[in-house]
């Protein structure tokens, strides 16, 4: 088995001088400061010579004291090693310039995309250096960066200038104020790009093709993102995507807030995700400070996580029935109903349905209650029952087999190409999951196996699902038998959480993929930068190549399938 | 295949699922550690605002209230909370030092203006000292105040003594030293 280790030393007998700094913490992760000039060598040489074939994500940070930007390069392997590379490049801050991966991965789009548009970090080789998640008017004031002086006031409407668009649609613009322009709240000169609309109308090459808007707001699709279809008759030539229309800024509210005050904000990355959310940051956190929580601890947050888990596959399954017949709506709601007995479940432990906040920095928030093996065992009975008839329903309905099987095949080697994780990926066959390839928590002592289908489709990704939720009512019931005694909190946790300075990724098993938070400390009680790697954000950006030639009416098909939600993705 | 899926909807209808909860009239079983309405002990706080300052979303102010212990601080402040912030994450119950804040059960507050759902130590406090108790309090805040007056006056008092002895001897053992001099010199 290839370490940590073994990396570094193949890096630096491949590339002497070319490894600057270099540390293993904790074992399996590997970080080093590679010379700028040298990162797309570095990275095409881990992916072909020692199967760092996952590109994981990118983070930007600013360094102002240094005036520096460090870019850090998540990199991964699906399945050959455990090592995590968290490659760092550094680029003076005057005139910020990296190379770009898109040649080696091809989902290292979006994330470069978005430093781009966040820190004005450019990348050497992007094809489309266009912004993703800020409008338009924000794009040239870098909100990342720590010198950043605030957003102007657009709320005024007097201020609006009414314009009319040479196709008679009626636009407003808003010019800055002499004192905005003098205080650098707004951009003097913007960077130069085709705006969407442009982008996509380029496409269109003849009479018979025209563009199909589904959203911002659509019956059919979870949360406002506009997914534009460039169609020929029935089928589709090309998507378009367009995020950013909840965009919240929650990681730069995060740097605003002391570490303990993060953890209620991590919830409202994804309402469906909550618990796994506070566990990948707290998670990090507990790496930075160097404690670890109590075995019994441990215990709760895998029994909640995976009550969670049994909640979120039911309601995605649930709603993905509503989308491809919205006509019936019995299934949502027999799921919703099964769905409330895991709520209350979780809920006499957390003390709220949704947006939990339970998991602490080096423990959780309560012990159990009395009565909580009894009442989850009942639970889980019934949800055992209910999912197996769930699961011959599908299969011995020809109707949906019909609309589902063959409909939005991933082959193996392009789910892995597309950077998607969690269940799309399981269901094209690679088991990949962070329970087994980076085992956090107790899971490397759980009996579980890791679901998998061969054939890729979307009725494998909802088949994958269903598995899981019986899965997870398995390890739920190990948990409860052997949970020991104990504290729930480690002690000598101090109340003004200080780390050193440092940083820390920590990555878990999401219900819905790899979900991973990046946390930088500079010694203050604040956070000097977090990076939420959410798993959606992967799936929306492999939707626009995986939706090219299918049929209309199986777009919905297949986005339902991916059990999506737009709040991570925007963050 | 049909009758299967038929099989399943009249389980489903005749199994005794209960769909619909009776809401208001019945209000389902919530757990003790439900995240509701605060409650503020107000013998125990001690209004040091270590709720204020964790508070993400900046909904707790210390205000002054003036039904608290009168023999404490008078000028203590005690916690109000806006509703209309508040995402009941609970940081403000587990950071709380004298254990006096937590939360209740209650979760409807809908009120008609914003005003409504600003919750004042008088709204979310148990325990509040009636008149009779709040006079007898003042009543022994006033002897306690006297005493300490005494007490004061009277270690004034002491001071005064020691430190004009203190003079006296220091002046006497100047004296002595002077002559101890002069002794020497001779």
């Amino acid at each position: 088995m290839t370490t940590a280790n073994d990396v570094l030393s193949a890096l630096q007998s491949a590339f002497p001088g070319a490894v600057e700094e270099a540390k293993i913490s904790p074992e399996r992760q590997l970080w080093a400061t590679i010379k700028p000039d040298k990162i797309v060598d570095v990275c095409k040489y881990l992916r072909d010579n020692h199967s760092f074939d996952h590109y994981s994500g990118a983070a930007g940070v600013d360094k102002i004291d240094e005036g520096l930007f460090e870019v850090t390069e998540l990199l991964a392997s699906h399945g050959a090693h455990q090592v995590v590379a968290l490659l760092k490049v550094k680029t003076p801050r005057d005139d910020p310039s990296v190379k770009s991966l898109t040649g080696l991965y091809w989902n290292a789009n979006w994330y470069e995309r978005e430093i781009w548009e966040m820190l004005g970090i450019n990348f050497e080789g992007h094809p489309e250096l266009y912004p993703l998640l800020l409008c338009d008017e924000l794009v040239g004031v870098w909100p990342w960066r720590k010198d950043f002086k605030g957003y102007p006031d657009y709320t005024t409407a007097e201020r609006a200038i009414e314009m009319v668009t040479s196709d008679g649609y009626t636009e407003y613009s808003f010019p800055p104020t002499e004192a905005e322009i003098k205080a650098g709240t707004v951009p003097v000169d913007r960077p130069k790009y085709p705006t969407f609309r442009e982008r996509e109308e380029m496409e269109i090459e003849g009479e018979s093709e025209m563009i199909l808007h589904m959203g911002p707001q659509h019956a059919v699709v979870p949360g406002p993102f506009l997914l534009d279809i460039l169609v020929d008759g029935e089928r589709v030539k090309k998507a378009f995507l367009d995020v950013g229309y909840i965009h919240k800024g929650i990681e730069k509210i995060m740097e605003n807030r002391t570490y303990t005050q993060g953890i209620p904000i991590t919830d409202r990355l994804c309402y469906m995700a909550a618990l796994t959310n506070n566990e990948a940051y707290c998670g990090a956190v507990e790496r930075l400070l160097g404690i670890e929580a109590p075995e019994r601890g441990q215990y709760i947050r895998m029994i909640l996580e995976e009550l969670s888990r049994i909640q979120s596959h039911l309601l995605g399954t649930g709603e993905f029935l509503t989308l491809i017949a919205s006509a019936v709506y019995s299934p949502f709601l027999y799921m919703i109903i099964d769905r409330e007995d895991v709520l209350s479940c979780i809920e006499s432990v957390t003390g709220a349905r949704i947006n939990h906040s339970f998991v602490r920095f080096g423990g959780v928030r309560n012990d159990l209650p009395d009565g909580f093996k009894d009442m989850t065992l009942d639970t889980l009975k019934m949800i055992r029952q209910k999912t197996e008839e769930y699961k011959e329903l599908f299969l011995s309905d020809s109707i949906y087999r019909k609309r589902m099987e063959g409909v939005g095949v991933l082959s193996p080697q392009e789910a892995r190409r597309l950077g998607v994780s969690g269940p799309p990926l399981r269901a094209s066959d690679t088991p990949y999951d962070m329970r087994r390839e980076d085992p956090y928590l107790l899971y490397k002592d759980m009996d579980f196996e890791v679901i998998t289908r061969k054939e890729g489709d979307s009725k494998a990704r909802v088949e994958v699902r269903l598995d899981e939720i019986l899965e997870s009512c398995y390890i739920i019931e190990q948990c409860l038998d052997q949970i020991p005694s104990g504290p729930v909190m480690a002690e000598g946790v101090p109340k003004r959480i200080k780390p050193d300075p440092g940083e820390a990724y920590y990555r878990v098993e999401d219900h819905r993929g790899e979900m991973g938070f990046f946390v930088v400390s500079d010694g203050s009680d604040k956070p000097a930068k977090v990076k939420a790697r959410g798993p959606v954000y992967a799936y929306f950006q492999a939707l626009p190549p995986l939706l090219e030639g299918v049929y209309i009416a199986d777009v919905v098909a297949i986005a339902g399938s991916m059990d999506a939600c737009t709040s991570e993705v925007d963050r | 295949m049909v009758l299967k899926n038929l099989k399943m909807t009249l389980k489903r209808s005749i199994g005794g699922v209960e769909v619909t909860r009776l809401y208001p009239e019945k209000i389902m079983d919530l757990p003790d550690a439900e995240r509701g309405v605060h409650v503020l002990d107000i013998r125990k706080c001690i209004g040091c605002g270590a709720c204020a300052r964790i508070c993400p979303n900046d909904c707790i102010k210390l205000v002054p209230y003036a039904r608290g212990n009168p023999l404490k601080n008078k000028k203590q402040q005690y916690p109000q909370i806006d509703y209309g912030r508040c995402m009941f994450c609970g940081l403000c119950v587990d950071d709380c030092p004298a254990n006096c804040l937590t939360m209740s059960k209650v979760f409807e507050i809908a009120g008609w203006e914003r005003d409504d759902i600003v919750y004042g130590p008088e709204d979310i406090a148990v325990g509040q000292y009636n008149d009779q108790e709040l006079a007898e309090l003042a009543e022994e805040a006033r002897k306690a105040e006297e005493e300490k007056k005494r007490k004061a006056a009277e270690a004034a008092k002491a001071k005064k003594a020691k430190a004009a002895k203190a003079k006296a001897a220091e002046e006497g053992e100047k004296g002595s030293g002077e002559k101890t001099a002069k002794k020497k010199a001779e």
